[in-house]
């Protein structure tokens, strides 16, 4: 009987929501300034595959 | 700094059963230190503390940490429980399991990120006095002692007491004779 120490628990749920909110954002930084087409190909490329992996995210 | 006022912890027994011989004290920097001791709360349960019980605290650098202490016990034990928990929207407090609350000794107080002293801190702990306030510390209470002899709050209708720091805990002051 000398006390109970405890740190603050986690819960699974609320940390997913917030890896998915903190993803979405990370993804939505990624979209592109520039217009698709003034973009170099492998600038298009990675545009897209930034914009397919925001709307994956969105859909999680 | 450790204290208790009367709404943030300091409270009159008036004539219930209500008493509480626990302190807390502040032993190192960031060390708390809940002193054995007994709660009797106001249907005359008791939880005895044997043993001093010591809390080492520490800052996040980055959240404010949210702190309290509670007497209680898990099974029929008495034990006092320390809980931290970072305020960064994730965290809860974490009870241990079966915990069943006498009462909170130390008030929900924040930490803030990179603090090394909690002397800085107002650590509202829980205070029992005995018996009624008397009449001057009744006015600085906003309260006063009706004709019928019930307490009520200054200019109003007989009632009780809602103190909001306390979580909305109804603290009810009986008049001479009464029990409960």
């Amino acid at each position: 009987m000398n006390g109970i120490q405890t740190q603050g628990k986690r819960d699974p749920e609320i940390v997913a929501r917030q890896q998915r909110a903190e993803k979405r954002k990370a993804a939505h930084a990624k979209k592109p300034t520039k217009a698709l087409k003034v973009l170099t190909p492998k600038e298009r490329d990675a545009a897209v595959d930034a914009m397919l992996e925001w709307w994956i995210n969105l859909e999680e | 700094m450790i204290k208790s006022e009367i709404y943030h912890g300091k409270i009159y027994a008036g004539a219930t059963q209500l008493a509480c011989t626990i302190r807390i004290e502040q032993t190192a920097p960031m060390q708390l230190k809940v002193n054995a001791g007994t709660l009797t709360q106001t249907d005359r349960r008791t939880w005895t503390l044997a043993n001093d019980a010591v809390f080492n605290l520490t800052a996040d650098a980055v959240y404010p940490t949210e702190c309290k202490i509670e007497i209680g016990d898990v099974a029929g034990v008495t034990n006092v429980w320390c809980a931290t928990r970072l305020v960064d929207g994730v965290e809860e407090f974490n009870p241990p399991a079966g915990w069943n609350i006498g009462h909170t000794l130390a008030f929900t107080f924040t930490i803030p990120p990179g603090t090394t002293n909690l002397s800085a801190i107002d650590i509202f702990v829980l205070e029992v006095l005995p018996g009624f306030p008397n009449p001057a510390q009744m006015a600085a209470m906003g309260i006063e002692r009706g004709a019928d002899g019930s307490i009520r709050q200054t200019g109003k209708t007989p009632g009780s007491i809602i103190s909001p720091e306390m979580g909305m805990r109804e603290f009810k002051f009986l008049s001479k004779g009464q029990t409960e």
